[in-house]
C-alpha cells in the first residue's frame, strides 16, 4: 500500500521551498536568513561519487549551502554519507552551481521522522559523520544532533521550528511516486479536445522536474501513468478512455483514445457532464488511496 | 451618442430606438499562433455555439482592416451588432449601439458556451481605482450569498443579500460609510462604478461611464473619444494585472541544463469572513458551472484543511488550489490563465465576502506593476 498522503517527502520538499519563500503561515526563519530554493533532486559527480540531493537551498547572506535528504524510513545509507561528505566548496561552486559566495560553508542536511531520529543519530554517530540531523514531530522540526555551520540555522531548529503540518502548502511540487491524484490531468486533457492520452506525454507534463529526473526515472513514472490510465479506462473511466495499444508502435508510449468527452456534450450538459467525470475521478482517488488497484509497474 | 445623451438629459428616457454606446472587455485565447485567421476561426466557433444556444442567426464578417471584425447576430431579443477590435488578441474590445438586453445575451452566450472566451472580471479594487479616473458620481452594490447558502437557508447572523444603486456626487462618502465596521463591511461589494470623464482641452466633451465588474462600459455623453480613453485605460489596467498574475504567479519548472528550478508563487486569498467549512466551500467552488467554472477534486489533508487538483473549465488549463477556513492559495499552472485568479476573486467579493483580497508576496494583486507582467499589444 502506498504510503499516505502527503508523504512525508512530498512534505518535506514542500515545506522547506515554501519556508524559503516566505509562504503565509510557515515560519520565517529561512527566508529571514536569506535562503533562496535552488535545484531540486539536481544529482552532479563530487569527488566519491554522484549525489542527487532532494534539494539544495542557499544563502548568499549566511554564505552557506544546505544538500537536503528526506529519510521518511530513517535509513542511513553510509555509502550515500560517505559520497556526501567528499563534498567540497569547489563541488558546489563547480558542479552544482551554487551562487558566488554561498558556496564558501556547506552542510548535509538529513531529515527524519521522530521515532527514527535516535536510530540515525546513533548510524551517523559510530561512522563520525557530524552531518545535522533534523528530527520532524508533530509540532515542527527539531535540532536533534550535530550542528550546521551557521548560527543562524542552529538558532532556528533550536530548541524546535513550530510547522502546523495540518496546513503545509503542497502544491509546489504537487505529486511524488505514490501520489494518487495525478490521473487528473486527463481531465485537462479532455478539455484541451485531445483525441488521445499518452502515456509518456501525460508523465512529462505532471511529472515535477521532468527534465531533470534522468531516464530510469521517466520510465519509471511512464511505467505508473499507464498503470493508473489502465486503472481508469478498466473502471470508472471506461465510458471515456480507451486503450489503444494499436497506436503504441506509432506513438512509441502507451497510448489511450477519449472515446467520450464531456467537451462534445450539449451546452447544456456540459456542465452536468463534467460532474460525472468529476464523480468517477473521486472513486478513483479513494480506491487508489486505499491501495486498491493500481499495479506497480510493467503496462500489459 | 451625443443624441442619445440630449435625448436622456431632457426627457430622462431614451426613444424606444435609440440606445448608448457599450464596450464590453472580452478575455481570449485564440489558439494557434493568434493570426487573423486563427482568430476568425474562434468568432465562427463561438457563433455556431451561440446559435446552438439559441441565437437565430450569426454572422462574422471581415472588414478591410486585420483583427476589425463584425458580428452580426440575430436573437430573439432582436438584431445585434458588435464592432469586435481583436488587435490585442488576448483582451478584445466589442462595441455597441444596440439595445443592452440584446448585446448583453450575445456576450453572455459567446463568453458562456465557448470555453476559449471569457468576460473580464473586475475585482473591486480595480473598480475603485477606475472611479478616480473622473468625477466619481454613482455606483452599484452587488451581494448576494444566495450560491452559498442551501435553500430558504436565511443567513441569520448575517446579510444574505445587498443590493443598492445610487446616482450623485456623494458616492465615496456613501461607500466609506457602509464600510465601516458596524455597517456592512463585508457585504458591500461594489459592482459598478459611474465616472464622468472630460476630453483635455475641448470644452463639453465628456462622458459619464458605467463601468462594470464583468467588462461592460456603458457611456453617455458627448465625446465617443471621451468613453474609449477610459475603456484604453481598464483595458490596460486590467491586460496588466493578468500579465502580472501570470508573470508572477505561475508556478512552473524551468531548466538550465539538467537543473531542474521552481519558479512562480502561489496566490493568496484572504477571505476574511466566509463562514464555511472548507468541505462546504470546496463543494461550492468546484461544481463545474458558472460563476466560478472549475473541476476539481477535493482530498481533505486535515479536518480544516483541503487539496484540490483542479482544472479551469474556462481554457482547460490545470491549477492547484489549498482551502482553509481563512484563506485560500491558488498555483497557477505554466500556461494557466491569469483569469481565473480573478474570476475566483471578483466572484468571492460577490458571494462571500466584499473584502477578499488576492495577494502575492503579500501585495495586492492589483498594486503588481505593469512592468511584473508582460507587454501589452494593443497599440494605445
Amino acid at each position: 500500500m502506498a504510503d499516505p498522503y502527503p508523504s512525508f517527502n512530498l512534505q518535506m520538499v514542500n515545506l522547506f521551498i515554501g519556508m524559503c519563500r516566505g509562504e503565509p503561515s510557515l515560519p520565517r526563519a529561512l527566508v529571514e536568513l536569506g535562503y533562496q530554493d535552488g535545484w531540486v533532486e539536481f544529482r552532479f559527480t563530487a569527488a566519491a561519487g554522484e549525489v542527487r540531493p532532494e534539494l539544495i537551498m542557499w544563502s548568499q547572506q549566511e554564505r552557506h549551502t544546505v544538500l537536503w535528504e528526506w529519510k521518511s524510513g530513517g535509513h542511513i545509507d553510509l555509502e550515500q554519507m560517505g559520497r556526501y561528505a567528499a563534498v567540497t566548496a569547489d563541488d558546489l561552486r563547480d558542479r552544482a552551481f551554487a551562487p558566488s559566495s554561498a558556496w564558501e560553508h556547506h552542510d548535509l542536511g538529513v531529515v527524519v521522522p521522530e521515532r527514527k531520529a535516535t536510530d540515525a543519530a546513533r548510524v551517523l554517530a559510530e561512522v563520525g559523520f557530524g552531518f545535522p540531523l533534523i528530527s520532524r514531530d508533530a509540532a515542527g522540526l527539531r535540532l536533534a544532533a550535530h550542528a550546521f555551520g551557521v548560527q543562524g540555522l542552529n538558532a532556528a531548529f533550536t530548541p524546535s521550528m513550530a510547522v502546523d503540518f495540518d496546513r503545509l502548502p503542497l502544491g509546489f511540487v504537487p505529486f511524488d511516486r505514490d501520489s494518487p491524484d495525478w490521473a487528473i490531468a486527463v481531465v485537462e486533457y479532455m478539455h484541451q479536445r485531445q483525441p488521445r492520452v499518452l502515456a509518456e506525454a501525460l508523465a512529462r507534463e505532471v511529472v515535477p522536474a521532468w527534465n531533470a529526473i534522468g531516464a530510469d526515472r521517466q520510465s519509471e513514472y511512464v511505467k505508473r501513468m499507464a498503470s493508473i490510465l489502465r486503472e481508469m479506462s478498466a473502471r470508472e473511466f471506461h465510458h471515456h478512455l480507451r486503450r489503444a495499444s494499436h497506436l503504441d508502435g506509432r506513438t512509441h508510449t502507451p497510448t489511450w483514445e477519449v472515446t467520450n468527452n464531456p467537451l462534445e456534450s450539449g451546452t447544456d450538459r456540459r456542465s452536468a457532464a463534467f460532474r460525472d467525470i468529476q464523480k468517477r475521478a473521486m472513486r478513483l482517488v479513494e480506491r487508489l488511496r486505499h491501495g486498491q488497484g493500481v499495479l506497480p509497474g510493467t503496462d500489459e | 451618442m451625443a443624441k442619445s445623451y440630449v435625448e436622456l438629459r431632457d426627457a430622462q428616457q431614451l426613444k424606444p430606438e435609440s440606445s448608448l454606446v457599450k464596450t464590453y472587455m472580452i478575455e481570449a485565447h485564440v489558439g494557434g499562433t493568434g493570426s487573423h485567421d486563427d482568430l476568425m476561426r474562434l468568432l465562427r466557433d463561438a457563433v455556431a455555439s451561440a446559435c446552438q444556444a439559441g441565437a437565430k442567426r450569426a454572422e462574422v464578417l471581415e472588414t478591410d482592416e486585420e483583427r476589425f471584425v463584425l458580428l452580426d447576430v440575430q436573437a430573439r431579443l432582436g438584431a445585434t451588432r458588435l464592432y469586435v477590435d481583436a488587435s490585442d488578441a488576448r483582451f478584445w474590445l466589442a462595441h455597441s449601439m444596440d439595445h443592452s438586453t440584446a448585446v448583453d445575451w450575445v456576450v453572455d452566450r459567446l463568453t458562456s458556451v465557448t470555453p476559449d472566451l471569457d468576460t473580464a472580471w473586475l475585482p473591486v479594487a480595480l473598480l475603485e481605482e477606475m472611479a478616480q479616473k473622473g468625477s466619481f458620481r454613482g455606483l452599484g452594490l452587488d451581494y448576494d450569498r444566495r450560491p452559498f447558502l442551501d435553500c430558504d437557508d436565511d443567513d441569520a447572523e448575517g446579510v444574505s443579500y445587498f443590493k443598492m444603486q445610487l446616482w450623485g456626487n456623494r458616492a465615496h462618502d456613501v461607500l466609506a460609510r457602509l464600510r465601516q465596521d458596524g455597517a456592512f463591511p463585508h457585504e458591500t461589494t461594489l459592482a459598478k462604478v459611474k465616472v464622468k470623464s472630460w476630453l483635455d482641452g475641448h470644452d463639453g466633451a465628456f462622458t459619464v461611464d458605467d463601468v462594470k465588474f464583468n467588462g461592460k462600459v456603458t457611456a453617455r455623453g458627448t465625446s465617443f473619444q471621451c468613453h474609449n480613453n477610459l475603456v484604453t485605460d481598464l483595458y490596460r489596467r486590467y491586460a496588466a494585472m493578468i500579465g502580472a498574475i501570470e508573470a508572477v504567479g505561475r508556478v512552473r519548472w524551468e531548466y538550465d541544463d539538467s537543473r531542474a528550478r521552481l519558479r512562480g508563487t502561489p496566490v493568496h486569498l484572504h477571505i476574511p469572513k466566509h463562514g464555511l467549512d472548507p468541505a462546504d466551500l470546496c463543494a461550492r467552488l468546484f461544481t463545474c458551472g458558472s460563476p466560478f467554472r472549475l473541476w476539481g477534486l477535493p482530498v481533505p489533508i486535515s479536518p480544516d484543511y483541503y487539496r484540490v487538483c483542479a482544472v479551469d473549465l474556462h481554457v482547460g488549463h490545470a491549477l492547484d488550489f489549498e482551502v482553509s477556513p481563512e484563506w485560500v492559495r491558488v498555483y497557477l499552472g505554466p500556461e494557466t490563465c491569469g483569469n481565473t485568479v480573478v474570476r475566483l476573486l471578483t466572484n468571492l467579493q460577490h458571494s462571500l465576502d466584499a473584502r477578499t483580497e488576492a495577494r502575492i508576496h503579500g501585495r495586492s494583486i492589483s498594486e503588481l506593476q505593469p512592468a511584473d507582467g508582460e507587454p501589452l499589444h494593443r497599440h494605445v
